[in-house]
C-alpha cells in the first residue's frame, strides 16, 4: 500500500505548493524539488528488486557480466538524468533541463563505444586477408 | 552439438529478456532511443557469439579488455582537480621553501654587519663572517669568523704578545689542530704560528666576543675565530 502514502504524499505537496507560490514561488520551488527527492529515494530502493533479478537472471545463464554492467549502467544514468532534468524543469527552467537530457544520452551512446568497438575489429578479422 | 545450441538460444533468449526489462525500467521515451541502440548491439554480439568465436577467438576477453580500456582512458582524459591535502602539502612546501630563503637571507646580511663592526673594532679588512641561525629561524645558533691573516708586521708584534700572554688557540671545530698546537707550543712559536692558520689573538678574541656580544646578544661560546 506504498502507493496510497505516495500518492497522498504527492496531492499534498501539490495542494501545499500552489497555496505558497503565490506568495513566494521560491518556496513553491523548493517544495517541489524537496517532494520529488523524497519519492524518488523512498522508491529507488525497490527497483533493488528488480536489479537482484537481473543479476540472478545473468548469473544463471551466464552471460558475460560485462553485459548486465553496461544495462545497468544505461539504467542508472537514465533515470538520474531524467530526475535532474524534470526538476529544474519544474522550476521552469527548459533550456538548462534539456542539456542534462542531452549529456544522459550522450553518456549512455558512450557505453556502446567499447561494444562497437569489438563489433567492428570482428568484422574487420572476419575479412580475408588482402582481398 | 545440442548442447552448444541450447547454451546459445539460452544466451539469446536471456540477453532479451534483459532487453526488454530495461525498455520498461527505462524512465522516458528519449532516453528509449539511446537505450535500445546499446542493447541492440548487446543483442547483435550475443546472436553472433558463436561466429565471433569461431573467427576471432575467445572475444569476451577481448569486450572486456577494451572495456576496461576505454574506462582507464576516460579517467586519464578526466581533469584532475587538486585535492585539499595536495593543496595544503604545497603551501606548506612553499612556506617552508620562503622560510628558508628568509633565513639565509638574515644570515647573509648578519654576517656582512658583524664582518663590518668587527673590522671597524680590530682595523682591519677582509674579515669573513659566518652566521648560522638556528632550527626555528628566531635565534643565532652559531657565528663563524675569519679574520684575515695578519700583515708581516702584526704578526711581528702578535709574536712578542705572544711570548708576554701565552697565545691560546681557540678554534673549537678542529680539535686536532688544537692538539697539535698545545703539544708543539713547547717548540718554535713564532713558526708554529705562521702556519698554524687556527690561532687568534686573546686580544683579538676580546675584541670580537665584546662587539658581537655588545651589537647581537651572542655568547661567547657560540663564537668561533680562526684566522685564514
Amino acid at each position: 500500500m506504498e502507493i496510497i502514502q505516495i500518492v497522498g504524499l504527492g496531492l499534498i505537496a501539490t495542494v501545499l505548493i500552489l497555496v505558497v507560490r503565490e506568495q513566494k514561488p521560491m518556496f513553491a520551488f523548493l517544495l517541489a524539488a524537496f517532494t520529488g527527492l523524497f519519492i524518488f529515494l523512498y522508491i529507488i530502493g525497490r527497483i533493488d528488486t528488480v536489479i537482484s533479478m537481473l543479476e540472478q537472471l545473468a548469473e544463471q545463464t551466464g552471460i558475460p557480466s560485462i553485459y548486465l554492467k553496461t544495462i545497468l549502467k544505461i539504467i542508472g544514468i537514465a533515470y538520474i538524468a531524467e530526475f535532474g532534468a524534470q526538476i529544474v524543469r519544474d522550476a521552469g527552467q527548459e533550456g538548462v533541463a534539456s542539456k542534462i537530457e542531452f549529456a544522459g544520452k550522450v553518456l549512455i551512446l558512450v557505453m556502446a563505444v567499447p561494444i562497437i568497438n569489438v563489433i567492428v575489429e570482428t568484422v574487420l578479422g572476419l575479412m580475408p586477408p588482402g582481398g | 552439438m545440442m548442447d552448444w545450441l541450447s547454451g546459445w538460444l539460452r544466451d539469446i533468449i536471456t540477453v532479451i529478456l534483459l532487453a526488454a526489462i530495461v525498455d520498461l525500467l527505462l524512465p522516458n521515451k528519449a532516453m528509449q532511443r539511446y537505450a535500445r541502440l546499446v542493447v541492440g548491439l548487446i543483442v547483435l554480439l550475443t546472436i553472433l557469439s558463436p561466429l565471433i568465436r569461431l573467427f576471432a577467438g575467445n572475444f569476451n576477453e577481448r569486450v572486456e579488455d577494451s572495456m576496461t580500456a576505454w574506462e582507464q582512458a576516460g579517467s586519464i582524459n578526466s581533469v584532475q582537480m587538486p585535492t585539499l591535502q595536495q593543496i595544503s602539502k604545497e603551501a606548506q612546501r612553499l612556506s617552508s621553501e620562503r622560510q628558508r630563503q628568509a633565513a639565509s637571507l638574515a644570515e647573509r646580511e648578519l654576517g656582512i654587519a658583524m664582518a663590518q663592526e668587527v673590522d671597524s673594532r680590530l682595523g682591519s679588512t677582509g674579515t669573513a663572517v659566518m652566521v648560522k641561525l638556528s632550527e626555528d629561524g628566531k635565534s643565532i645558533a652559531s657565528v663563524l669568523i675569519t679574520i684575515p691573516p695578519p700583515e708581516e708586521q702584526q704578526a711581528d708584534d702578535q709574536t712578542d704578545e705572544a711570548a708576554d700572554n701565552s697565545v691560546q688557540p681557540i678554534d673549537i671545530a678542529v680539535s686536532v689542530t688544537v692538539d697539535e698546537v698545545t703539544s708543539a707550543s713547547s717548540g718554535d712559536r713564532g713558526e708554529e704560528k705562521d702556519e698554524e692558520p687556527t690561532v687568534v689573538t686573546a686580544e683579538q678574541q676580546s675584541v670580537i666576543e665584546q662587539a658581537l656580544r655588545q651589537g647581537w646578544g651572542i655568547a661567547p661560546k657560540q663564537i668561533q675565530i680562526r684566522t685564514k
